[in-house]
């Protein structure tokens, strides 16, 4: 008989809590800015006290008040109605620029995983080449190159966008592709486009929620710098990176008029990043924290 | 690891032949300099003089083919802006660019990497609690936000340093500071979660038990090994906050290379682009290939995969 000394085995620490990074009430807090703005973003027609686009020339810089609550801009339009109209704006390109980068890149990415060879190193290099090229300068050539408006914007922003996509997806799938029930489902026969669709992607759906959460606060912050550079949303359309630079000039004698939109941004993005960390260390632990 | 090397740079060269055939594309679409070099009153027929002079009128490949016959001769042609060689004005512009990249990523590995390591050791202490705030914050804010941030408070405000211009080390302040904080935020995460995990290791736990003094755990054992993923990070930080400089560029009117590339476009000066782009890929794949390199230098696993 084997002795085992129970006393001197030390029990196993608790597994490491180091990702959790928020209480439960910060978290909630989190998700109640989130939805606050995205619930302002979607009815804001109906909320927005002001018209965002009505020039008052005699309410031009008026400092926050209980009228205008986040002040007026150079033109005397109500901040807080451009910042509402502004999140719509943002909020709405960057929902469809983060499901077009994702889908296109969960294709390539799947298709690079599960059938390899040269495709895998077509793709992959453009993946390379995309990460290891600035987001910021690739948007500027393109959009420089394709014209500034909306659609392009989307466009560009897509671009610069689905290589993350494509290299994490990539690798589960090229982990998923020898388990058992992908073997059997091709020894029965299963077509490649079949396996890929009903059997790997939905192995990933975790993933790509996850991803996608990640990705909405750096799609927010890349679409508010190009309309900030004027190659994004063009005036008189709000849109938190325009108002930006259109309070720039003004910095010294009406500075709510860029921090204003700029606060928002940044609340945005934090509650998205906070609830996109929560549902990675939920969904899948094992993604790369930052990348 | 020569053939390690070999296939590195092969790949290398590879991503940065495939940049700069996708910007010649791009940029062939961006306009017509014709209109911008010739005076308004200029004819259709003086615009097409010219274009057959610089070879515009001629397909595609074959402009391609010339184009990359000049760029082995490191002539990327003149900026029609400038009417200087279009490589001598983007060289012009890489050095403040890269003066403020490479400042605001040592202000970030000085910041991050300290803040990390130091949240690891005490989680939930207040070292980790005041990091996190920072790290969330820097994550969630815009480097230009920042940059307009810091012009209100420390040159509007306060006046200790200039609102904008290039020049001294104070004109470089605000700017490293506003480019720095993101990726001072994602190198203390990282660390801090890297750190983290090898204190948990096995042969840390086996060092424990053998008596080693807590700062040679730390600073020989753990470290060197939770350092890894974190020189990854650094080098693909190395290609945003080149991209982030753009924005900032802009706010601190600093000349460089995102000033340039703006400006370019708006005045369809395409060799600049060109060339700019073409060199900033050069640059992008020689660092990634560097760290690459010292990855494989540091962990013998790599090397021999």
């Amino acid at each position: 008989m084997i002795e085992t000394p129970a006393e001197d085995i030390e029990p196993l620490p608790p597994p490491p809590r180091s990702r959790r990074w928020l209480g439960k009430s910060q978290l909630a807090l989190a998700a109640l800015v989130f939805a606050g703005v995205l619930l302002s973003a979607i009815l804001a027609p109906w909320l927005a006290p002001f018209d965002p686009l009505a020039i008052s020339l005699s309410d031009t810089f008026q400092p926050p008040s209980a009228t205008h609550w986040l002040g007026t801009d150079p033109l005397g339009r109500d901040l807080l109605s451009r910042v509402m109209h502004g999140a719509r704006v943002s909020l709405l390109i960057s929902a469809i620029v983060v499901s077009l980068a994702g889908v296109l890149g969960t294709l390539l990415g799947v298709l690079a995983g599960y059938v390899g060879g040269v495709i895998d190193a077509v793709v992959m290099r453009l993946v390379d080449m995309q990460l290891a090229f600035p987001a910021v300068i690739l948007a500027l050539v393109l959009s420089g190159a394709i014209g500034v408006n909306m659609s392009n914007l989307v466009i560009v922003l897509t671009l610069a966008n689905w290589a993350r996509f494509a290299r994490i997806t990539r690798g589960e799938v090229l982990s998923l592709k020898s388990r058992d029930f992908v073997l059997l489902a091709r020894l029965a026969g299963a077509s490649p486009g079949w396996i890929m669709l009903r059997h790997i992607v939905p192995n990933i759906a975790g993933t790509l929620v996850v991803l996608a959460t990640l990705d909405a606060g750096s799609v927010i912050i890349l679409e508010a710098t190009l309309s900030f550079l004027g190659l994004g949303v063009q005036p008189p359309t709000p849109s938190w990176g325009s108002m930006i630079a259109e309070g720039r000039g003004h910095l010294s004698t009406a500075w709510w008029v860029c921090v204003a939109p700029g606060g928002v941004l940044i609340l945005t993005v934090l509650a998205a990043n906070l609830l996109g960390d929560e549902l990675r260390d939920r969904i899948n632990p094992i993604l790369p924290q930052t990348w | 690891m020569l053939n390690y090397l070999l296939k590195r740079l092969a790949q290398s060269a590879f991503t940065v032949f495939l940049v700069i055939a996708l910007i010649f594309t791009v940029v062939r679409a961006i306009g017509d300099p014709t209109h911008l070099m010739l005076p308004p009153e200029a004819t259709e027929a003086d615009r097409q003089v010219l274009r057959e002079q610089m070879g515009l009128d001629k397909p595609l490949p074959v402009q391609f083919a010339h184009f990359v016959a000049q760029l082995a001769r490191g002539d990327f042609g003149n900026s029609y802006r400038f009417s200087r060689p279009a490589f001598e004005v983007v060289l012009n512009a890489l050095w403040p660019t890269l003066l403020l990249a490479l400042a605001a990523l040592a202000v970030a590995i000085v910041i991050g990497l300290p803040l990390g390591v130091a949240s690891a050791l005490w989680p939930q202490g207040w070292v980790d609690q005041v990091g996190k705030v920072f790290a969330v914050f820097g994550q969630a804010a815009p480097p230009f936000f920042f940059s307009l941030l810091f012009v209100k408070v420390f040159s509007l405000q306060w006046g200790w340093f200039p609102t904008g211009g290039y020049g001294g080390a104070r004109h470089l302040v605000l700017p490293m500071m506003a480019l720095g904080w993101y990726a001072a935020a994602g190198i203390s995460r990282l660390t801090r979660s890297s750190m983290s995990s090898v204190l948990q290791s096995e042969y840390v736990k086996f060092a424990r038990i053998k008596g080693v003094p807590q700062h040679v755990i730390v600073f020989r054992h753990a470290l060197k090994n939770a350092l890894l993923p974190v020189i990854t990070f650094v080098s693909l930080q190395f290609g945003i906050l080149m991209g982030g400089a753009v924005s900032v560029e802009v706010v601190f009117a600093w000349p460089g290379m995102g000033q340039l590339i703006l400006d370019s476009i708006n005045n369809l000066d395409y060799t600049v682009v060109q060339a700019a782009v073409t060199l900033a890929a050069v640059t992008f794949a020689l660092v990634n290939l560097g760290v690459d390199v010292l990855y494989a230098l540091i962990d013998p696993r790599i090397r021999y995969a």
